[in-house]
């Protein structure tokens, strides 16, 4: 119930499931995020650590990006600001025009159910619930009725090839089909964005390159995705890579 | 909207868990327990008594002398005669006054063809088989003029009939011998002693014959307590303080003195047992309230476990959407469920065992037909108290739960 109530306050009302995809293909190149001197900084006792240092980016609807970085680069804690996993220390996030500036728990939940999707490295499904309730569960904190979420999830199934797998758990499922479980979570409620973090790490050579493919599948259909990854022949997959080093962006 | 969904959640989770769950219940299972336990049996005792006295009429007030019941105040030398019977009476104080039992009771040795016994023996006037609601089963109640004769006739019960006689047709008329006197015995009626676990195996003669023959010279006269009948809808406690008024001025006794009489209502008597039956099941709460407290403790410290090793999943449901309050609702209904399972368990163990009480109760006394009593109000109160205990215990946990951070959550290892 509050997706709806959510739209207003953020000012997304425009983007109804219905006019979402026509949207995109209309104004393609309009930037999707727009971080200004973006920070992000720890606080480990009285020691600051500055994970991110002042970063501007722009990303435009239907970019595919890659962010890659050794680790301690910040390239994590950056992709937790923009999935509005966490809350920066200063600067601004402008999200599809809305200039996002409270981020209370409660409005950053609301956020991440609308507008994000998710895909883990190691997947992130619960356990001994079927697939088909894995997928719904964003859905139903939507306030989805449990039957209609049900439906939606299906259909994410058979878009990523398991619909004869509905019923099964998480450790009835190989590896690869588990992501794809969490590809048809994170696809559910026709999110803005999808991060995606390590996609492939826990995946052998040959389903990497089947989860690959169904991103870039998505891509192909209008979505925006950012990867994070530090394996150079994933990263080819995207249409834009960043690199971060000390909390910079340091080449894009 | 997602309540079904957390309660399917909480319950998968228990079965995923069985022991740990069944050992964390049982905390609840015996506080619920005891709690069904003693509301259901003290209602069950509370039925019997009430069935035991109204059988007998509630319109009946006993009389004894303080002084024999113990240090109560009263005076050892005022005792209750014959004459102060009669002149309450004719008491214009007490015009509801219908009938009164007096009786002295005796122990004595009786012979049955050469066989010896110990028994005791009421004499009464004619008013104690109405008062004691006595069923006659063979022969016939001795007479006004038989009572005023002093015959040596004997009313014995039914029991006592059959074990010495074979049948009650047999007793009658046959005699015993009570401390060498012969008695004929005119009657047997059903022994009480069966029925109620406040009557002995007692036999009936007439008061006059008693006292003349068995009575030292100077207790002549003298009668152990009185059963006073009133008209049906008299109020129970005008009258009451109108016998003590005539009673105290019947015997010349200065009412500040002190009670020296023993005056116990029927109504009376409930009243005191329910304040008895209060204390027990206060007393037996408490315990059942610290079996709780520490029931409650051990499903706090499985939630926390609980929060502790689904970290990861608490923070992906925060990851696409989950908020604090729906986090928090999530572990409370988990701590509920827990809590309400074990009060169901406890509500049946409670019910099973008073059953089993009352079961074992009836198989060891017969007689006195205890029944069964369901007390909807304690299923209740124990769903109440047992959800209660989950919200109680679970809130900390749940609290914890919601407040964690989704990225160190979903890395939490």
């Amino acid at each position: 119930m509050y997706y709806y109530i959510f739209r207003q306050i953020v000012g997304l009302e425009d983007y109804s499931r219905n006019t979402m995809t026509k949207h995109t293909t209309k104004e393609q190149d309009d930037p999707l995020i727009e971080v200004h001197k973006l920070t992000k900084t720890y606080w480990n006792g009285d020691i600051p650590i500055r994970a991110v240092r002042g970063v501007n980016l722009t990303i435009k609807e239907g970019d595919f990006i890659a962010l890659m970085g050794p680790s301690g680069s910040g390239k994590s804690t950056f992709m937790n600001l923009l999935a509005f996993l966490d809350a920066p220390s200063s600067g601004r996030y402008i999200f599809s025009g809305s200039d996002i500036k409270d981020f209370d728990d409660d409005y950053l939940a609301e956020l991440r159910n609308a507008v994000i999707g998710f895909v883990f490295q190691q997947f992130h499904l619960l356990p001994r619930t079927s697939a088909l309730d894995n997928v719904a569960l964003p859905m139903l904190y939507a306030g989805i009725r449990k039957r209609r979420a049900r439906e939606h999830a299906y259909e994410m199934l058979k878009k990523v090839g398991l619909e004869d797998r509905i019923y099964h758990k998480p450790n009835e499922l190989s590896g690869g089909q588990q992501q794809r479980v969490s590809i048809a979570r994170a696809l559910i409620n026709e999110p803005k964005v999808i991060f995606c973090d390590e996609p492939t790490g826990n995946l052998d050579s040959k389903t990497s390159i089947e989860i690959m493919d169904i991103l870039k599948k998505l891509h192909k259909e209008g979505k925006t995705l950012i990867m994070v990854t530090h394996e150079p022949h994933i990263a080819k997959y995207a249409s834009r890579t960043i690199y971060m080093k000390d909390g910079s962006i340091s080449q894009s | 909207m997602m309540l079904v969904t957390h309660f399917q959640t909480a319950i998968k989770q228990l079965l995923a868990n069985k022991g740990k769950a069944a050992l964390t219940m049982l905390g609840v299972v015996i506080g619920i327990g005891s709690v069904i336990y003693i509301m259901t049996l003290g209602e069950v005792a509370k039925k019997f008594l009430l069935d035991q006295i109204s059988q007998f009429g509630t319109n009946v007030i006993e009389v004894a002398v303080a002084g024999e019941f113990g240090p109560f105040g009263g005076s050892e030398d005022v005792t209750l005669t014959v004459s102060d019977v009669d002149e309450l009476k004719s008491s214009t104080l007490l015009p509801e006054l219908t009938k009164i039992s007096a009786g002295y009771s005796v122990t004595k040795n009786i012979e049955i063809d050469g066989k010896k016994f110990t028994t005791s023996i009421l004499g009464d006037t004619i008013d104690v088989f109405e008062l004691n609601h006595l069923n006659l089963m063979g022969g016939r109640f001795y007479t006004e003029s038989e009572e005023k004769n002093a015959e040596r006739v004997v009313v014995i019960g039914d029991v006592f009939a059959e074990d010495q006689f074979g049948s009650i047709k047999d007793a009658i008329n046959e005699h015993i011998t009570i401390d060498g006197t012969k008695f004929a015995i005119i009657g047997v009626v059903e022994d009480i002693s069966g029925a109620s676990p406040f009557a002995q195996n007692i036999s009936y003669a007439p008061r006059n014959t008693i006292h003349r023959l068995f009575a030292p010279a100077e207790e002549m006269n003298d009668v152990g307590y009185m059963l006073i009948e009133f008209e049906q809808g008299t109020n129970s406690t005008s009258f009451e303080q109108r016998l003590k008024y005539e009673l105290n001025r019947i015997k010349g006794i200065d009412e500040d003195e002190g009670d020296a009489f023993l005056i116990v209502s029927r109504q009376q008597f409930l009243e005191i047992f329910d304040t008895i039956l209060l204390g027990i099941q206060a007393f037996v709460s408490a315990i059942a309230g610290i079996s709780l407290v520490v029931g409650g403790i051990g499903i706090m410290n499985i939630m926390l476990v609980t929060v502790k090793e689904r970290t990861k999943e608490i923070g992906l449901r925060k990851a696409v959407g989950a908020k604090n309050s729906s986090v928090l609702i999530q572990f409370l209904i988990e701590s509920i469920a827990l809590t309400t399972l074990g009060g169901l368990i406890g509500i049946a163990a409670g019910l099973g065992l008073s059953y089993l009480s009352v079961f074992a109760a009836n198989t060891l006394q017969p007689g006195w037909g205890i029944q069964f009593v369901f007390v909807p109000s304690s299923i209740a109160l124990a769903c109440g108290v047992a959800i209660t205990t989950g919200i109680i215990f679970g809130l900390y946990p749940a609290i914890k739960a919601s407040r964690l951070h989704p990225i160190e959550s979903l890395r939490y290892e």
